[in-house]
């Protein structure tokens, strides 16, 4: 359903992305690895509009949507939740989840999305009307993608959901990550920890100075020989 | 014996008072933009007031039913065309923009008007209500119920609808904005228009309370900063409550100093809480 073919990305005269070659098909969960730099952001980043390519085309259920604004990404069903959760601080939790439905296709379904948010994370029912920055590092977490679901996407993107969580909570993210998995929903998920990564998606590709240097489904790249020597130790 | 007419007229005049600052507090809450041409803008819609009541013998009230609409299509145009244009290239930009419709507008209400001073006079603006030994103007009820049903307006919109809470996140977090699906130059346009529209009623009640002549903007324009630094930027409450503290303290001021050192009370007060607290009462930060 997401196609990304040959994409170059420069930024500031630097090129941050070369020849990226990435598909996902619906109901997969496949892991973007790679070390701090590789370019694993600004690829999601060029998904959702905010960076433009210099070369190369994304194609979302046949339709190119390289040019697309990012509104009018988040319109066709890409949700992506960014790096740092960026949640409206001074908003209540429910005011966040609300905001998710601003775009039009949305909002018939605010009712049933927000009921399957609150059954996935129901720390956020419990804090409902309290003012979104005061929320633990955790729940933030939860809020933020709860706030992606609410946008009724057919893939969401993550950028680095467990950055400074504890590993319970960690779990307990990847965990829902299943049960979005099941409503249809793809996923896309960008994470530094490489033996989670593995654990967690069906498939992964690794990123190395902007390019993909391996791709395959996690059971071979955890025996993969290359992965074992750079991420393991073996 | 102190005459309560003081304090009640002092109280409603900050009504006035905080509706001028409304648009002003609005638009730099959420966009980040300090108005300068915000009480220009006031008094552009005082004088098309005026020349509907002039040539027209419309009531300044319901001027309103085509002045409010003008205004809100004017800030569409001027955020669109103007602001948001040149804020991508540098960001000083629209503050200079903001100088610049200041001045356009005062000329040409100079060239329009002639400096003299002038009123939206009519039948109701001089008459006053007396209870007992208390004697109210009727502009100054007017103005504060005005005021109060504006705030409330505003603030049910900003909270309970889509495009409300849009304007508050994307004041909050840009990016994250627009990763809801947000259009953020139009969320602000329409922010803009909005405050535009509080403009234009900010005129019409000003045009209905006091003179006015083609400067006069340069002076509401100070004292919607005073009311924006008294009661703190981006809250409501801190906005009205400003308004009230600044309009006790002109008409105390003019009671216990005279009238010609009314508005010393008012300077003096900013610049104490300026130098004291800057952040206002009710700010956020």
């Amino acid at each position: 359903m997401l196609i990304v073919e040959e994409l170059d990305v420069n930024y500031g005269g630097l090129e941050i992305l070369k020849n990226i070659n990435l598909k996902i098909e619906k109901r997969e969960i496949v892991a973007l690895i790679g070390a701090n730099g590789a370019g694993k952001t600004t690829l999601l980043n060029t998904i959702s509009g905010f960076v433009k390519p210099k070369n190369g085309k994304i194609y979302f259920e046949g339709l190119d949507i390289t040019r697309l604004l990012p509104h009018e990404i988040v319109e066709i069903g890409i949700a992506h939740v960014p790096e740092g959760r960026r949640i409206f601080p001074e908003l209540t939790v429910i005011d966040n989840l609300i905001l998710g439905a601003f775009p039009r296709r949305a909002r018939r379904f605010v009712d049933e999305n927000l009921k399957f948010v609150f059954f996935l994370f129901p720390r956020l029912e419990e804090r409902k009307k309290q003012i979104a920055k005061t929320l633990s590092g955790g729940e933030q977490q939860m809020l933020s993608i709860g706030r992606g679901l609410m946008s009724a996407p057919k893939i969401l993107l993550l950028d680095e959901i467990s950055l400074g969580l504890a590993p319970v909570i960690i779990n307990s993210l990847y965990k829902a990550l299943k049960i979005i998995r099941e409503k249809g929903i793809a996923i896309l998920f960008v994470e530094q920890n490489v033996r989670k990564s593995l654990e967690e998606a069906d498939r992964a590709y690794i990123l190395e100075g902007g390019k993909i240097v391996l791709s395959d489904s996690c059971h071979n790249l955890k025996n993969h020989h290359k992965v074992k020597e750079l991420y393991f130790g073996v | 014996m102190m005459d309560w007419s003081v304090i009640i007229m002092g109280i409603m005049l900050g009504g006035l008072y905080a509706l001028i600052a409304l648009g002003l507090s609005l638009v730099f809450g959420v966009m980040k933009l300090i108005n300068v041409a915000h009480g220009d803008l006031i008094i552009f819609a005082t004088y098309l007031s005026y020349a509907f009541l002039t040539y027209l013998k419309l009531d300044p009230i319901i001027s309103l039913v085509v002045i409010a609409p003008l205004m809100f299509f004017l800030g569409l145009m001027l955020y669109l065309y103007f602001f948001a244009k040149t804020s991508s290239e540098m960001p000083e930009a629209p503050l200079i923009i903001a100088f610049g419709i200041s001045l356009i507008l005062q000329n040409y209400h100079q060239i329009l008007w002639s400096p003299m001073s002038r009123g939206l006079t009519t039948s109701y603006s001089l008459y006053s209500l007396v209870f007992k030994s208390i004697y109210i103007p009727l502009s100054y009820l007017l103005n504060f119920v005005v005021a109060i049903v504006i705030m409330l307006l505003l603030h049910i919109f900003l909270t309970r609808t889509y495009l409300g809470r849009a304007i508050r996140a994307a004041s909050q977090d840009l990016k994250a904005a627009h990763l809801m699906g947000i259009n953020t130059q139009k969320v602000f346009a329409f922010a803009f228009a909005i405050a535009m529209v509080i403009a234009a009623i900010a005129g019409i009640f000003l045009g209905l309370t006091f003179p006015f002549n083609p400067q006069s903007g340069v002076a509401f324009l100070i004292i919607a900063f005073g009311v924006v630094i008294i009661g703190g930027l981006g809250s409501m409450i801190g906005t009205f409550l400003g308004g009230v503290i600044l309009g006790l303290a002109q008409t105390l001021g003019g009671y216990f100093l005279g009238s010609a050192s009314q508005m010393l009370v008012v300077y003096l007060m900013v610049l104490l809480i300026l130098a004291f607290k800057p952040q206002g009462f009710f700010g956020i930060k």
